[in-house]
């Protein structure tokens, strides 16, 4: 049984009228008809340019926003006719939440431990081990509003994993985060799915970070799955690399580059071409036919970064 | 079914939240003696020729306000706490229902009420020579019909708040207020202009008030005063409950995250 099936899910926000009855911002659907399933162990990544429905689509999937019309089953389960079993076995973060700022870290973990239905003895167990593995066990007795935002989004990360979820939502769990504490968080989202088989979702806007994490990407834009691969797929769909060349004549190498129509920018002493990964030998042939030497080379291939670029000016 | 273990973590995450602000303790102590020390000082030269039974009378209601003043403020305090710590998307992404949180807020009204009601008629005591246990058997339904009206109106504002946001916050601190004027708390509801005479009388404070004055001054009327607070509690109560969810449902066609903002 898949933990998540999200079937032809769609959110349309009703008109907004003012105190007078007037229509101040028509309906609007932020998610379209959207179907996909996360499988047992599964990562997957949630992508799409601002506005493209990532977050209405978590929001629907923890039952904080009703959706119009479609299904969300977990463990074959109808999420909204057994919303309290459920979400017993899920585990939600995100960098944009708060906790009680007046309550020690402790404390608050001791609240969500009772929510989730957890005795003493697993309260304290899970609390320590957690507050241990996401390094920050020395700050348990500090008030939660005292914290930086990094610390904080540990602690939630911390409430997230409290209750042994089987499948857990992070909405950019690491925006917050210095790189090798983010570093630590996604070895330990690997570690999770390795030893307990548990599944995520997972949104950021960090490209690298969804490549090394994510087994599968969907990719939102104005509210429909565009997308549905893996990350390296998606990124051998955009055919333009990224050539970088310290030349001897940048003026007449750009304007060479410019007769082929090929976009460039200029870092320097620097010429950064972009350019069909097919064509870049070419492109050094010609340059060196014309006499223009260069004394530094390096290629950068499409990533899911380039991807991510194509379709966030696909939707502009 | 509600669950107990969630109502009690619900309780437990007010209580550690009044255990490290020592300004909402301000709210339980520092008002309601304020209120009490002012409003009896007033009524000790007003009823000087009046007699000690008007002084009672006065003294009396006001000790059972501050209960109601206090019930209200904690049900409402805690949703807003909720919405200023942004807490409330986490708090409705556990398996935790509105009634569960509800009742855990009924329950601190009740504790929190209780300690306020011993601090003032302590006060009154000291102060005033005041014995709220003079009332008798009486104090019994009138206290539990006082808290009653006092869970139904903070019930009442926090479906505003999780319907408005924090925009409504005005709300938990104005409307027990505005109720102090017209539920015949102060002063009898007889004393108010007909149009107010009206909306007192179909507030559920204002037979509840009658009857501690009824009992203080002498007078019958006792039985029929409290039967109409009873029904007018419960009407209430049930209104603002089934309003709480009915906001609170419309509020998650818009999703939980508006109302932080």
């Amino acid at each position: 049984m898949n933990p998540l099936k999200v079937t032809n899910l769609t959110k349309t926000f009703p008109a907004q009228r003012t105190f007078w009855g007037t229509v101040k911002n028509p309906p609007f659907t932020a998610v379209d008809n959207v179907s996909f399933e996360v499988q047992e162990g599964e990562i997957l990544g949630l992508l799409g340019p601002n506005g493209a429905g990532k977050t209405t689509t978590i929001q629907m999937l923890l039952s904080t926003l009703k959706p119009t019309s479609g299904e969300i089953a977990y463990f074959g389960k109808n999420f909204f006719t057994n919303r309290s079993e459920i979400l017993t076995q899920i585990g939600f973060a995100s960098a944009y939440v708060g906790l009680p700022k007046r309550l020690t870290v402790r404390e608050n973990l001791e609240v969500y431990g009772r929510l989730y239905g957890l005795n003493r003895e697993q309260r304290n167990t899970r609390i320590k081990k957690y507050l241990e593995e996401f390094g920050v066990d020395h700050l348990a007795n500090r008030e939660t509003g005292a914290l930086s935002a990094g610390e904080t989004t540990r602690v939630m990360l911390a409430k997230a994993f409290l209750s042994y979820p089987k499948i857990v939502l992070l909405d950019e769990p690491t925006a917050a985060l210095d790189p090798d504490i983010a570093q630590d968080i996604r070895q330990f989202i690997l570690d999770r799915r390795e030893k307990d088989g548990v599944s995520f979702l997972f949104t950021s806007h960090n490209m690298g970070e969804v490549t090394e994490v994510c087994d599968r990407v969907l990719v939102l834009q104005h509210g429909k799955i565009i997308a549905d691969d893996t990350p390296e797929a998606l990124a051998a769909k955009v055919s333009m690399a990224h050539l970088e060349l310290l030349v001897n004549d940048l003026e007449k190498a750009t304007t060479r580059i410019s007769k082929r129509g090929l976009p460039y920018k200029v870092h320097g002493h620097l010429l950064e071409i972009e350019v069909n990964e097919h064509a870049i030998a070419q492109i050094l042939q010609e340059l060196t036919h014309a006499g223009i030497t260069y004394t530094q080379i390096s290629i950068r291939k499409p990533q899911l970064e380039d991807y991510f670029v194509m379709i966030a000016k696909q939707a502009k | 079914m509600v669950d107990k273990n969630r109502i009690y973590a619900l309780t437990t995450r007010y209580i550690y939240q009044l255990s490290h602000d020592r300004w909402h303790l301000a709210d339980m102590f520092y008002w309601p003696f304020f209120d009490l020390t002012a409003m009896g000082y007033m009524a000790t030269w007003v009823s000087r020729d009046a007699g000690s039974s008007w002084l009672s009378s006065i003294i009396g209601c006001m000790v059972l306000w501050q209960l109601v003043v206090q019930t209200n403020f904690v049900v409402s305090k805690n949703a807003l706490l909720e919405l200023i710590s942004a807490n409330v998307l986490n708090l409705f992404t556990t398996p935790i229902q509105i009634r569960e949180w509800l009742t855990a807020c009924f329950i601190l009204s009740a504790i929190a009420g209780c300690t306020v009601l011993l601090f003032c008629s302590l006060i009154a005591k000291a102060l005033f020579g005041y014995n709220l246990l003079s009332l008798g058997w009486l104090l019994v339904p009138v206290v539990i019909n006082l808290y009653l009206s006092g869970i139904a109106l903070g019930t009442f504002v926090t479906a505003l708040l999780f319907y408005y946001g924090i925009r409504a916050q005005t709300a938990t601190y104005i409307l027990g207020w505005i109720f102090g004027l017209i539920g015949g708390s102060y002063y009898p509801a007889d004393v108010l202009p007909l149009p107010f005479w009206l909306i007192a009388r179909s507030i559920p404070l204002s037979y509840a008030f009658d009857v501690v004055r009824y009992h203080h001054l002498g007078t019958t009327f006792i039985w029929h005063n409290l039967l109409a607070a009873a029904i007018l509690n419960t009407l209430y109560l049930l209104l603002a409950t089934s309003l709480v969810r009915r906001l609170f449902s419309r509020t998650l066609r818009y999703g939980l995250a508006r109302l932080t903002y």
